[in-house]
């Protein structure tokens, strides 16, 4: 009959009970992150006319979209407006994230052009917006043929912004997120 | 050397690691160009440039002709014209200028003016040469008195100068419409 030390006992004891512990706090971390994701849902919220939206370096607040006449004949163009402040503190070029970024507008099965950004005050393409002053803009989208007036939904994203990067400690602007869905029927403009 | 041992030489080699991470410059700021303030008298001498401040002004709009077309520009805020005199040293060289606003944010020189004439984003200056020329903010009007402006190499600027200027004591003259001449 082989015969164990209390030692050697108490030790294996220490080492199972060690690992049932890490084994039910990985679990327990597990289920709390699944907890999480249930309770920060990936879709991103709805937003409304009037209700603020972020685009990462500037936040953007609808407030009306509309369908108007292009300048050729047959031709018509969704035109969103609102008001773009940078919420930086230096002068933005690429205000809406590099690459890409601008909103996306979807309707149906039709796929519309990228956005052409304009001033409104003399419909000047905007370059660059400045920290504490806020312009207000157009959106403006082409109308492909053949799309017929209906409800349109325009997606809105934002790039991460990180602080002090993993390479140089810079301040880095990453991948692009949803920050917000507008749905809503263009008016009849003028 | 018993557990007690190895446990104290590794709190205090993590907290020496810990002591020197946070006190280290990071590679970002070690890279920054320096910076040298101007004399009184508005000259400042960078590494590739010598740059004299002649005045301040302000404008509503600012107009211009652009191959024969007349172009004028409007802003939301005001437009802060700067008159710089630049004279290159040893290259032929593009500055950049940013205005250090008085609550401390940057403001880049306004992209609806870089077609217009003497413009400073736009222009190269050749060694040995003077040059008149304008660099143009979009800027509220309480970010004027109490900034800076600052005027540094385009392009790379590690281990090189950004040379600042004081900004004006009271608010410059305001013109409802300036024309910028070439």
């Amino acid at each position: 009959m082989a015969r164990y030390s209390l030692r050697s006992t108490a030790r294996q004891l220490r080492v199972r009970v060690l690992a049932t512990i890490g084994i039910l706090a990985a679990i327990a971390v597990t289920w709390w992150m699944k907890v999480e994701d249930a309770r920060n849902p990936d879709a991103p919220p709805q937003v409304a006319l009037g209700e603020p939206v972020s685009v990462g370096r500037a936040v953007f607040t609808p407030q009306k979209l509309t369908i108007e006449p292009g300048s050729d004949q047959g031709e018509r163009k969704l035109v969103l407006v609102g008001q773009l402040e940078n919420v930086t503190s230096s002068s933005q070029r690429d205000v809406f994230g590099f690459p890409g970024g601008l909103p996306e507008l979807a309707s149906g099965d039709t796929k519309f052009p990228d956005p052409k950004v304009n001033l409104v005050r003399d419909n000047y393409i905007l370059r660059q917006l400045e920290p504490r002053i806020r312009e207000t803009v157009t959106f403006v989208w082409e109308v492909p043929q053949g799309w017929s007036e209906q409800d349109v939904s325009i997606e809105f994203s934002a790039q991460q912004f990180k602080l002090n990067d993993n390479l140089y400690a810079k301040a880095s602007w990453l991948v692009h997120y949803p920050t917000g869905t507008l749905r809503a029927r263009p008016e009849k403009g003028v | 050397m018993n557990t007690f041992g190895n446990l104290m030489a590794m709190l205090i080699g993590g907290a020496a690691l810990g002591t020197m991470m946070s006190t280290v410059p990071d590679y970002n700021s070690s890279f920054q160009p320096f910076a040298v303030f101007a004399g009184e008298d508005g000259t400042g001498k960078g590494r590739q440039f010598t740059a004299e401040l002649a005045g301040f002004r302000r404008a509503d709009v600012i107009s211009f002709t652009q191959f024969g077309q007349e172009v004028s520009r409007d802003t939301s805020a005001t437009f802060l014209v700067v008159d710089l005199s630049i004279t290159g040293q040893l290259e032929s060289q593009k500055l950049t200028p940013i205005w250090l606003g008085a609550t401390g944010r940057q403001y880049h020189q306004s992209a609806r003016l870089e077609d217009a004439p003497r413009v400073l984003s736009s222009a190269t200056f050749q060694p040995g040469l003077t040059d008149r020329t304008v660099a143009i903010f979009e800027v509220p009007e309480d970010e004027i008195v109490g900034g800076q402006l600052g005027i540094l190499p385009s392009g790379w600027m590690v281990l090189d100068n950004v040379v600042h200027y004081a900004g004006p004591a009271t608010m410059p003259d305001k013109q409802a419409i300036l024309r910028l001449e070439p």
